[in-house]
């Protein structure tokens, strides 16, 4: 029963196609030209980090180690950076031909626990997946200044942690963790800082 | 509560981001009116590290991860009707909870099936629509377009649709032609303890749903759900009880899995059967000299519509980076239906990935690729045959989108293209650019020009079938015509161009205002050629509807909505649609007459909701709507009668009245389009049953632990 007998449908109706791609080039050429232009920029996760690090290199300016900590007055002021990553390659960049008090300071990624309490500031990015906690208790005793940027950080077992409020970054300062174990915390820092104390309830 | 405009297969709102204007001069520092909101010195590598502690603590950052972008910002003509809208309107149906969002035409054919379009172009199966639930396309290939008596959701479960109008093509793909609709569920997380609702009502004899969510680990969350509803006949047009009675049950399951922080599982199915009566043709041929039977040639018999639908999805995201994140989505889906006019079983593979990462500060990048298999097999049909009884139709496809800001926070734009191959017409591109400015915070003013294709059907490629018969009129012979439609391996895609212009503003936080103008060029848009077939006399002649791509023109018009909230136990919203048609068809050769399609649409449409906090135990709810009159091919197919129907405007509206006696309960009554019985569509291929909407009540009670 199929009616195969009637000729086949009648061709489409041709549309205005060269104007149209005509368009379209241009779009493409404009937007390319454009983000071209502006691919020369860094990525946002750069900038930040390299805020963070200007904020690294002022904590070593405005707090003292406890005096084994430094026994030379040319040794190395060393920040570690756990598990790398992004952040490690802008700080190490940031960090390059510094130095506090003559120390000159060198930049490391650190990714076993044996090797933490070696640094003299320990930087604890986000993707390193630890937390306060665990790398307090693998630094134990040692004066190695714990700096994060999860949420609660320094509530929770550091004692510095970077915090982010309507697109600017402030950090976060426990006074008593921070003077209990061995360090002078000048204030300067601490008037800038956001006090917290380990009773403060984490905020979600 | 924040929207994700994220073009997403897992379905988070489409980030319907397409690029710039011809106008690309437009980019140039003519726009500096607005300040940047980057620090003005040039940014070396130590001017950093000579900053003071509280000069440290002003620098401005962009935020890192853009997850959800605001619903406020989006350059689409968007809409979210959120579950809480949905309940306390009191739908039951997906396609009546579609009547929420502006732009949006629905109109109930009968208790089991609705035409539900956007922007016009309406018709019981959805053509230019593309649907998606939880990511998973529900776009059937056989008609082209959505069966949607067999998808739904507990209401309970249900998070959000997203209404996008507008072509989606770029990101979604063919047959997102005039819109986008993105069905998501709530996560497994949030849909814990047990729930049970019932009810029933004048319309529905039975409506029943159970939902029970369990946490099984520490981040693995699962729920297990069941629902059956049962629709009574209807009422025929002209009095009398319809046929269309029936029932669906429904069961189903998700499993929500976070194992790590930057993993993420969904694994869910379900499982539909459902049966509806239905009245199907059954045409007798005419033969020459002999009376024609007691019914006519044209009768009708009770037939079945049977449907059984199983799927199965699996979704994992990994985000490597903050700025880096990847998706990947696999899905089989298996559908038996067992309708008048043919039987069907059909199996679909799909998986798709879908990778965004930022490049640079200012560029943000979404690409990925699929692939779908779909089997269909059919047996013959009584009044249609199908010259391919089983297909095995595979469609590749690859998209890439480039986010481009401009200046930030203001201006953006975005521009992309998709690319598909499927085995009716070879390869598609749909390309689009979009342009969003922010001049202030509560403000957004969005342009955009894309392209999009409809892809034919298999009944457009394969199948032909008679409609009706009806007698020659004068000044022709008395003879008999059997009136066929054919399709034909020539159908080629319907294209569209779109340019759309919409404006958004928040005036004050208790009103909120949109508007959007679009419009749209369509070309070989399909269009019937009838042409006769004598060989069957003297018994009958035939003439034969041939598909084809004749047809073609603009539509234009916009959508406002606003919403306001009058008072603090009190929110009104309301919108309202323009739909205007300047369509153009071939020249009929038997009339000699030019026929344009139908636009199918009302030229307007309203609707008023108002939403009242009555203490805190009493919610009560009214929904005024309108449509303006309607005129529609309806079933009148020959040629050679006059075209067409007319459905008249109707104004209706639905109250609903709940009581909360306690956080665990809810007791609801729903009385819906009381004002009246009125008719809402009839289809294009003749359903036999033509129904009207009539007034009915439900009551509802729902108890969760």
């Amino acid at each position: 029963m199929n009616p195969d007998t009637i000729a086949d449908a009648p061709p489409a109706i041709p549309g205005h196609r060269t104007g149209r791609s005509v368009l379209w080039r241009w779009v493409l050429l404009g937007h390319l030209l454009l983000a071209f232009a502006a691919a020369a920029e860094e990525s946002p996760t750069q900038l930040e980090y390299r805020v963070k690090a200007a904020y690294l290199f002022n904590f070593c300016k405005f707090i003292n180690w406890p005096d084994n900590a430094l026994p030379t007055p040319d040794s190395p002021l060393v920040i570690g950076v756990l598990a790398g990553g992004d952040a490690l390659n802008v700080i190490t960049a940031a960090m390059t031909g510094k130095a506090v008090d003559q120390h000159p300071v060198q930049v490391r990624s650190v990714t076993a626990d044996g090797e933490l309490p070696a640094c003299h500031l320990l930087f604890v990015p986000r993707t390193a997946g630890r937390t306060a906690e665990e790398v307090r208790q693998a630094v134990g005793s040692a004066p190695v200044l714990l700096v994060g940027e999860t949420d609660g950080f320094a509530e929770r077992g550091g004692m510095l942690g970077f915090v982010h409020q309507e697109n600017r970054i402030h950090f976060q300062l426990h006074l008593d963790r921070t003077s209990g174990a061995g360090f002078k915390v000048s204030s300067k820092l601490s008037n800038v800082a956001r006090l917290v104390t380990a009773t403060a309830k984490f905020k979600p | 509560m924040k929207y994700s405009v994220r073009p997403q297969i897992h379905g988070l709102t489409p980030h319907v981001w397409f690029g710039s204007l011809a106008s690309f001069a437009a980019c140039t520092p003519l726009l500096a009116a607005a300040p940047p909101s980057v620090p003005a010195p040039a940014r070396g590598a130590s001017d950093f590290m000579n900053l003071s502690l509280e000069e440290l603590g002003s620098v401005k950052v962009t935020s890192v991860s853009k997850k959800a972008e605001r619903l406020d910002h989006a350059p689409a003509a968007i809409t979210v009707i959120t579950s809480e809208e949905m309940r306390r309107a009191g739908v039951l149906t997906l396609p009546d909870a579609l009547r929420l969002a502006p732009g949006v035409q629905v109109g109930r054919v009968d208790a089991s099936q609705s035409a539900v379009s956007i922007r016009g172009f309406n018709d019981t199966y959805s053509q230019k629509l593309l649907v998606l639930m939880d990511g998973r396309s529900i776009y059937s290939q056989l008609f082209s377009g959505v069966f949607w008596q067999s998808q739904d959701y507990l209401l309970a479960d249900l998070d959000r649709i997203e209404v996008v109008r507008g072509p989606g093509g770029t990101l979604w793909g063919a047959n997102a032609v005039n819109g986008v609709i993105n069905i998501v569920s709530k996560p497994a997380s949030e849909t814990q303890g047990l729930l049970l609702t019932a009810g029933g009502g004048t319309d529905q004899s039975v409506l029943g749903g159970v939902r029970y969510g369990v946490q099984l680990a520490e981040h693995t969350f699962f729920r297990l759900y069941g629902k059956y509803d049962s629709w009574e006949n209807s009422d025929l047009v002209g009095g009398g009880e319809a046929f269309d009675a029936r029932w669906k049950a429904q069961s189903g399951f998700r499993l929500d899995s976070d194992p790590s922080e930057t993993d993420h599982f969904t694994l869910q199915g379900d499982l539909v059967g459902l049966q509806a009566d239905q009245l199907a043709p059954q045409i007798t041929l005419p033969v020459f000299l002999r009376p024609p039977p007691p019914g006519g040639y044209n009768s009708v018999r009770q037939a079945r519509w049977d449907q059984t639908e199983g799927n199965l999805l699996g979704r994992w995201t990994h985000q490597f980076s903050e700025e880096s994140e990847f998706t990947l989505q696999a899905y089989y889906h298996r559908s038996r239906v067992d309708m008048s006019l043919l039987d069907e079983t059909r199996d679909t593979y799909d998986v798709d990935l879908r990778h965004r990462f930022q490049l640079g500060a200012r560029n943000e990048i979404v690409w990925g690729g699929g692939y779908r298999l779909t089997t269909p097999q059919m047996t013959q049909g009584r009044e249609f045959t199908l010259s391919r009884l089983s297909r095995a139709d595979e469609i590749f496809n690859a998209f890439v989108q480039d986010e481009l800001t401009v200046v930030p926070e203001r201006l953006r734009m975005a521009l992309g293209s998709k690319i598909e191959h499927n085995d009716y017409t070879g390869f598609e591109v749909e390309p689009g650019a979009r342009l969003a400015w922010t001049p202030t915070e509560r403000q957004t003013l969005w342009g955009s020009v894309a392209r999009a294709v409809r892809t034919p059907s298999q009944f457009e490629h394969d199948a032909s079938g008679r409609l009706g018969v009806a007698l020659a009129p004068p000044p022709l012979p008395p003879v008999q015509v059997v009136v066929s439609a054919a399709g034909s391996t020539a159908f080629d895609s319907e294209v569209l161009l779109a340019y759309e212009l919409g404006y958004r503003v928040k005036l004050s936080e208790l009103i909120a205002l949109e508007a959007t103008g679009f419009l749209n060029d369509y070309d070989r848009l399909r269009s019937f050629t009838p042409s006769a077939d004598l060989t069957s006399l003297p018994n009958y002649a035939g003439m034969i509807n041939r598909a084809g791509n004749g047809a073609g023109g603009r539509t234009y018009g916009g959508e406002f909505s606003v919403t306001f909230q009058a008072a603090d136990w009190w929110r009104l919203q309301g919108h309202c649609s323009v739909l205007k048609a300047d369509l153009n068809g071939p020249v009929n050769p038997l009339t000699n007459l030019p026929e344009a399609p139908f636009i199918s649409a009302p030229e307007f449409q309203a609707s008023l909701r108002s939403s009242m906090d009555l203490g805190r135990q009493v919610q009560f709810d009214c929904w005024l709507r309108h449509a303006g009159k309607l005129s529609i091919a309806g079933g009148s197919f020959s040629g050679l009668v006059d075209r067409g129907a007319i459905i008249p405007s109707y104004v209706t509206f639905d109250v609903r009245l709940a009581w909360r006696p306690t956080p665990n309960l809810e007791i609801s009554l729903v009385g819906q389009n009381l004002a009246g019985s009125h008719r809402e569509f009839i289809p294009t291929f003749v359903t036999a049953s033509i129904t009207e909407v009539r007034p009915s009540v439900y009551g509802r009670v729902t108890l969760s632990f």
